[in-house]
């Protein structure tokens, strides 16, 4: 054994070019001979291509609900521009529409007062239009929160609690969605509104914007007067300045990107309502599949349907569950077996029978797949190990007749 | 490579930045997928497969004293593992080959790739990351999960079963 030693230990100084006895070297020319055709570069191209492939899947449409709601709140907020608004007013118009894209956004919140609150800087995407965005707010260099919307769902880590909290939507949040999309989307939303007067500046404009947000607080935007986008916003209440939001870059970025919340390891999940409190389970009972539901049929693997209505404090669910895996119907509230799942999201795929599945692996080991097609939206989710279950199970999937 | 502290720092810091993840380690899982596989195309598309299952396991995973490469390693050599028996099943009967020249002085890298492959994981996995990746047996131990020692003696013996493996074949070890 010590002879080995000695011989492994020859080897290695072999392997370094240094002095070593035959056997030694005689080996080390073999291995570096096997090991030589594996000596190669990925290219960075490939790279790009494989990390591409890899990411998490790009942004997801917003439910035809949600949809339809915003498509109802930008019609009548049209209808009441065109009635209310004063004529002449190109200004207004010319910065709603400067914000009808994606934006890379670079945001720092300062105090007007010294103390007032800790500084932050917001990085992130947003597409105020859409109501979609993706953010991390840091202060001093720490994370302190992330922050997704996107549609109908709001997910937020707060770092010091190492927290993930699913919502509705932000008004669940005490603060709201404050950091990056309360200030522009408010902003977006009411400057071309009544209460809002342009002033010309030696460099743009200067807009101050009465309503929209509580009694007694405006906005003072300053505009750049080429590309119309804003790049300050002071909060003043009752005419004294709280806060000055500084955006150091709004810059448009293409509308695919990623508006799902990093993995955070570790970190505590909970579930809010629209109102902000704890989501809960009420009860549950058997019920028959109701007509028009997705499902995998009366057995699925030789394993029997087992249909349950769950209700919540939030809302109401169906639970199709075969054995691990389970199909659950729902419709604008998302029931926390799929959306505790569904943190960041892996890979859309379309569906061989129309429309797309997004595929999550959530924590825990458990598989998401949420389908918005045939009809309804709903998801499967797996405790089993592998995706091929679920895309097998995704193949299945129909409406009960 | 970190270690204590640092190492465990650099754990986390992995777990939760994939993107960095991927491109520090991509190339070298590739790298290593194409010597199990023998194929390049093949070892891209399971490093593919590698790096979706480290998107969905690595958040959640231990600090055992071992980086996350060490997972990834270990996943890899499983996949590469399920797909050589995958083919194995399905491959037909291996056709009569020619034997080759015993007067050939330097084994051909056919013969030597092929009897890289048959070596046990362990063995490969040591080759590769100390001649492919040429990384120093501190760091290769802490991959493999063993002491330097331990590592040292596997590649000794990975050297001489290519040696013998490569004789049995009837080609000249003396490259």
């Amino acid at each position: 054994m010590r002879d080995e030693r000695a011989l492994a230990l020859e080897l290695d100084r072999a392997l370094a070019g240094e002095d070593a006895g035959a056997e030694a070297r005689e080996l080390a020319a073999l291995l570096v001979a096997a090991a030589e055709p594996a000596r190669f570069e990925v290219s960075g191209d490939e790279l790009e291509r494989a990390l591409a492939g890899t990411r998490p899947a790009r942004r997801r449409a917003p439910r035809p609900r949600i949809a339809l709601v915003l498509a109802a709140a930008l019609a009548a907020a049209a209808v009441a521009f065109a009635l209310l608004r004063p004529a002449g007013l190109d200004v207004q118009a010319r910065a709603a529409r400067a914000l009808d894209h994606t934006f890379y956004v670079v945001e720092r919140v300062v105090p007007a007062r010294r103390g007032l609150f800790v500084p932050t800087a917001s990085i992130g995407y947003l597409d105020p239009a859409r109501g979609l965005g993706h953010w991390r707010v840091s202060a001093g260099g720490q994370l302190v929160a992330e922050t997704a919307v996107d549609g109908a769902r709001v997910t937020r880590y707060d770092a010091s609690s190492n927290t993930i909290t699913i919502a509705e939507s932000c008004r669940a949040f005490a603060s709201g969605c404050s950091e990056v999309l309360d200030p522009i989307d408010l902003y977006r939303r009411t400057v071309d509104g009544p209460g809002s007067r342009a002033d010309k500046t030696s460099t743009g404009w200067r807009l101050t914007i009465r309503g929209g947000g509580a009694a007694g607080v405006e906005q003072v935007v300053t505009i750049d007067g080429k590309t119309y986008l804003p790049t300050r916003i002071d909060w003043r209440d009752r005419g004294k300045t709280v806060s000055i939001v500084r955006i150091v870059t709004l810059m448009r970025a293409p509308a695919d990107e990623d508006y799902t919340l990093a993995p955070h390891p570790g970190a505590r999940v909970r579930h809010l309502t629209a109102g902000g409190l704890p989501v809960r389970k009420l009860s549950e009972r058997p019920t028959r599949a109701p007509r028009g539901a997705l499902w995998l049929g009366r057995s699925y693997e030789g394993i029997a349907a087992r249909t349950t209505r769950v209700h919540y404090t939030a809302g109401d669910a169906v639970r199709i569950a075969y054995g691990p895996i389970a199909v659950w119907n729902y419709d604008r509230f998302v029931p926390p077996a799929v959306s505790e799942g569904a943190i960041g999201a892996v890979k859309t795929i379309e569906l061989t029978g129309g429309g797309v599945a997004r595929i999550f692996f959530g924590s825990g080991g458990a598989l998401v797949a949420e389908i918005q097609a045939r009809g309804g939206t709903a998801a499967i989710v797996s405790t089993v190990e592998g995706k091929e279950d679920v895309l097998r199970a995704l193949d299945r999937l129909r409406p009960v007749r | 490579m970190e270690e204590g502290l640092d190492a465990y720092r650099a754990f986390r810091r992995e777990q939760a930045d994939f993107e960095s993840l991927f491109r520090a380690h991509y190339a070298e899982i590739v790298r290593y997928l194409t010597t199990r596989l023998g194929s390049r195309d093949d070892a891209l598309e399971l490093a593919s497969e590698v790096f979706l299952e480290a998107w969905r396991r690595v958040p959640g995973l231990r600090w055992r004293g071992r980086p996350v490469r060490a997972w990834l390693y270990r996943v890899a050599a499983n996949m590469a593992a399920d797909e050589l028996r995958r083919r194995a099943r399905t491959a037909p009967p291996p056709a009569e080959v020619e034997a080759p020249d015993p007067t050939e002085r330097v084994p051909d890298r056919v013969a030597l790739a092929d009897a890289l492959r048959a070596l046990p994981p362990e063995y490969q996995l040591v080759v590769h990351l100390r001649l492919v990746e040429q990384q120093p047996f501190a760091d290769v131990a802490r991959v493999m999960g063993k002491s330097v020692g331990a590592c040292q003696m596997l590649l000794l013996r990975a050297g001489r079963l290519l040696r013998e493996s490569l004789a049995a074949e009837g080609v000249r070890e003396d490259a």
